[in-house]
């Protein structure tokens, strides 16, 4: 006896996806393809240590260069309520 | 400095700094964010147009003024007359994109490979790929894509290199 397996909704089914369109003509409008009056940039500092504590992060010298409208820390985040994620294994 | 080009087969003339890259003369003198930036250090091919009708070129890593009086091919001068390449319609086809950023780069390198080589094998499609870097689809379905667009999908996998 053989069992034929009626297609579950889209399971094994071949389909074309519907964002392809745009993708493949160069119209996927990315975060850089944005444009707007007066937008900012940002650019992020990254840790030059592998395992390393941060002390302290001066962000005076930043702030004089012209143009700098913020620089954003950890410290802005937790006042901001987004501090660090929770996870099952926190900090060790 | 004045820079004539003939992009998708529009002439457009444009006052640059020397210095700008032919990627951001694209993007932003131009308004074609089709081509885009992925690594800042030429690896990727997100950022491959492609000059006088066959050669493959990484926007990145040239500038605006070394196009002047040529013609570029941009993603967004494949499809004609809302009409879809066939390499598009191959990628589309093949699930050969996933988020799609690295598929105009992977689209336009494909087209100078078939200028050169309207057979390929999948050894040849793979080398001729090898510049353009895609994290997310693992190339499998962009061979399949390029190879539907050559018209040797379903045959066997033998170099005929």
């Amino acid at each position: 006896m053989s069992i034929q397996a009626k297609p579950l909704h889209s399971v094994g089914v071949h389909m074309k996806r519907k964002e392809d369109p745009r993708f493949i003509q160069g119209k996927g409008n990315y975060v850089d393809d944005l444009s707007f009056p007066g937008m900012l940039y940002l650019s992020l500092v990254r840790s030059t240590y592998p395992h390393a504590e941060i002390t302290n992060i001066d962000i005076s010298e930043a702030m004089k260069v012209p143009g700098v409208k913020a620089v954003i820390t950890g410290k802005d985040l937790e006042a901001a309520g987004l501090g660090w994620l929770p996870t099952f294994h926190g900090f060790d | 400095m004045k820079v004539h080009v003939t992009i998708n087969g529009v002439n457009y003339e444009k006052d640059v700094e020397p210095r700008t890259l032919l990627a951001y003369f694209l993007r932003e003198d131009c308004g074609l964010t089709g081509t885009h930036v992925g690594c800042d250090t030429s690896s990727c091919g997100c950022c491959v147009v492609v000059m006088d009708g066959s050669r493959a070129v990484k926007s990145c890593s040239m500038f605006a003024v070394q196009a002047d009086g040529h013609e570029i091919l941009t993603v967004e001068g494949l499809a004609a007359n809302g009409k879809l390449h066939a390499l598009q319609q191959g990628f589309w086809d093949q699930h050969g994109l996933q988020c799609g950023y690295c598929t105009p780069g992977m689209l336009l390198t494909s087209y100078a490979l078939l200028k050169h080589q309207p057979n390929p094998s999948e050894a040849d499609i793979r080398e001729g790929l090898a510049g353009n870097l895609c994290r997310c689809t693992g190339y499998q379905n962009i061979v399949k894509a390029v190879q539907q667009a050559a018209g040797t999908l379903g045959q066997p996998a033998v170099s005929n290199a």
